[in-house]
């Protein structure tokens, strides 16, 4: 660490017209809705949709990395409970969505859940670290330009077409186990209701975890 | 009242976080350290981190994805 007399640089900086360059990428992702509309119709929805979603991960900087690394190195719990926070309020959703507007038909793809799980969960947990970001995360900070991920993109990339390649055999092989759906073992709300408790017992219990660390 | 800056260009999360919060220790009331770094969320990271500590923080871009967290130690 060297000690300096004056922190700001000497040179004067000109900054990108950054309002100028989203009016431009605003206009090419109408050409690009137009497009998408041609081929099917509901396309654009989905495009809007990830727009949104990065818009949002971005400024919020909602990282589930993190929520999972912090808790370890830096023993803080403040963005793990936002995942937790966002768990509940899109439990809540998911409950309206098959309770009223879609009975009987699950919006989710279930796998079964055993000790492969945890294990792959380990692995995903060590290698996202390293990589400094899941998926989301990994496509939010290329977007904003931080070449680092650029090279975190090609391994999930190659990770994820050896993957999804071997899938089949992996299946055959590890899993065994049943799956398990809360709500066909309890009921609707009574899954509802053991989910929210669950998710607001972690909640308190970080709260006051992290309360202690200091 | 000295004015020390710490180069964290390069570093990913939680890095910058670690970094700043060792050499914090080391500098005294009133103290100033400048974190220079290059990764977006060292700006939510850092603040987060340290905010049981006894500090003020601001932030600065210094440059097109570059930031300057200052932090003052009182």
């Amino acid at each position: 660490m060297r000690k300096i007399e004056r922190v700001t640089r000497e040179k004067k900086i000109t900054k990108i017209n950054q309002p100028q360059i989203a009016v431009i990428v605003l206009l090419f992702n109408l050409l690009i809705c137009l497009f998408l509309f041609m081929l099917r119709p509901y396309l654009p929805v989905i495009w809007i949709f990830g727009l949104v979603f990065g818009y949002a991960l971005q400024r919020s900087r909602f990282c589930f990395a993190a929520s999972f690394r912090d808790l370890i190195v830096l023993k803080n719990s403040t963005i793990m409970r936002a995942v937790i926070l966002a768990m509940f309020i899109s439990s809540l959703g998911f409950y309206l969505y098959n309770v009223y507007f879609s009975p009987g038909e699950i919006a989710g793809i279930i796998y079964p859940v055993g000790i492969h799980t945890a294990v792959g969960a380990f692995l995903f947990g060590l290698g996202m670290v390293i990589a400094g970001g899941c998926a989301s995360g990994v496509l939010m900070r290329m977007g904003e330009g931080y070449l680092m991920q650029w090279i975190a993109f090609v391994g999930l990339v190659v990770g994820s077409v050896l993957g999804s390649w071997s899938f089949t055999w992996w299946y055959g092989i590890i899993v065994s186990s049943p799956e398990i759906i809360l709500p066909n073992l309890l009921g609707w709300p009574l899954a509802l209701l053991t989910q929210l408790i669950i998710l607001g017992l972690l909640y308190v219990i970080f709260r006051k975890w992290e309360d202690r660390q200091s | 009242m000295g004015k020390f800056i710490l180069d964290a260009l390069g570093d990913m999360c939680p890095i910058p976080a670690i970094k700043a919060e060792k050499k914090l220790k080391e500098l005294k009331e009133g103290d100033t350290l400048v974190v220079e770094t290059d990764h977006s969320c060292a700006m939510t990271s850092i603040p987060n981190h340290l905010k049981k500590k006894k500090c003020s923080i601001e932030i600065e871009e210094i440059e097109e994805g570059i930031w300057h967290i200052i932090i003052t130690k009182s």
